[in-house]
């Protein structure tokens, strides 16, 4: 058997993981060769400390942990924001940007009329939920790019 | 279950992990790191692995990706040397991930398993000093259970080659 071949599969061997005929010779070579022995003896001691060797963390590192979760403003910061926009579907999306369209709509609605009840034109004061002026059919009015205005 | 819970089952976990796919120095940086992430992203967690399993993953992508970004580092410091016609300190490693090695002193295993691929390593970190079975490192690596197999059969023959090499560098 050669020595080379010994060598790579020493830690198989030391595992338990070649079938019975390899493993046999292996021990037959250990036996007969004194070279291989003791570079086998070497590996059974260094991959030995595999087992024992175990890193503890400090007491601090959890104070130091759960202090940097807590000066966080919210969980995540921004790539949290942005995953949780990711995670909605694109009819949620839609939705939503529907909602704030119409928003902002409504503002510059109010924004025109008020510029209207300055210049002079009559003055509508609010607009009820489905869009209709208080005492006037929406019919009597026009929408332009700038404001509602009366027909008359 | 809340976050200190997880830190009290799980922190010795990742720590260990940390300080095996690196070292002692980083491990602690990492650690907050991950945790911080697992805080992060918890609310995602389904059920559909063991919470380990999904633990083990984020610890590992967050050493990997580490790993990758001082590998990059490394290059392009070694490359602006270069560049401004200074000598090196010390000639450059062959393989980046030498780096390590410096960080764990006195221990030849350590050293050793810094040597490998990065996948041979993770594989026998998680069989060796986890002692999780083919099966879970698969599932955590996400690889098949023959590609572990085989990344495990390497990283040994590599592991007694390396060892081996520097005993007798030792001897000398």
């Amino acid at each position: 058997m050669k020595h080379q071949y010994v060598r790579n599969v020493m830690i198989q061997y030391l595992d338990g993981e070649l079938n019975r005929s390899a493993s046999d010779r292996i021990k037959l070579h250990l036996n007969e060769c004194k070279q291989c022995n003791s570079e086998y003896r070497f590996l059974q001691q260094t991959w030995g400390q595999a087992k024992i060797q175990v890193f503890t963390p400090g007491p601090e590192l959890k104070m130091k942990i759960f202090t940097a979760i807590n000066q966080q403003p919210y969980p995540g910061g921004s790539s949290a924001f942005i995953d949780l926009l990711f995670r909605f579907s694109p009819v949620t999306l839609a939705v939503t940007l529907g909602l704030i369209t119409g928003l902002l709509q409504t503002n510059q609605l109010r924004t025109n009329l008020n510029q209207i009840s300055s210049s002079g034109i009559p003055v509508i004061e609010t607009i009820d939920e489905i869009g209709n002026f208080p005492g006037d059919s929406p019919e009597n009015f026009i929408l332009t790019s700038t404001g509602i205005g009366s027909l008359q | 279950m809340n976050l200190n819970e997880i830190y009290n089952d799980y922190g010795g976990m990742v720590y260990n992990l940390c300080c095996r796919m690196t070292n002692r120095e980083m491990a602690e940086d990492l650690t907050q790191d991950i945790f911080i992430k697992i805080h992060e992203s918890i609310a995602d967690f389904r059920n559909e692995s063991s919470l380990s399993t999904w633990i083990y993953k984020i610890a590992l992508n967050h050493c990997l990706n580490h790993i990758r970004r001082e590998k990059l580092k490394k290059i392009f410091s070694l490359d602006a040397v270069f560049h401004s016609g200074v000598e090196p300190v010390s000639p450059p490693s062959r393989e980046p991930d030498r780096i390590y090695e410096t960080g764990e002193t006195g221990n030849e295993l350590h050293s050793a398993i810094m040597q490998l691929p990065t996948g041979q390593r993770t594989a026998i970190i998680l069989q060796k000093f986890e002692n999780l079975s083919v099966k879970e490192i698969a599932r955590i690596m996400e690889v098949s259970i023959s590609s572990v197999e085989s990344r495990l059969y390497k990283a040994k023959t590599n592991l007694a080659r390396i060892l081996l090499h520097n005993n007798q560098g030792a001897m000398q």
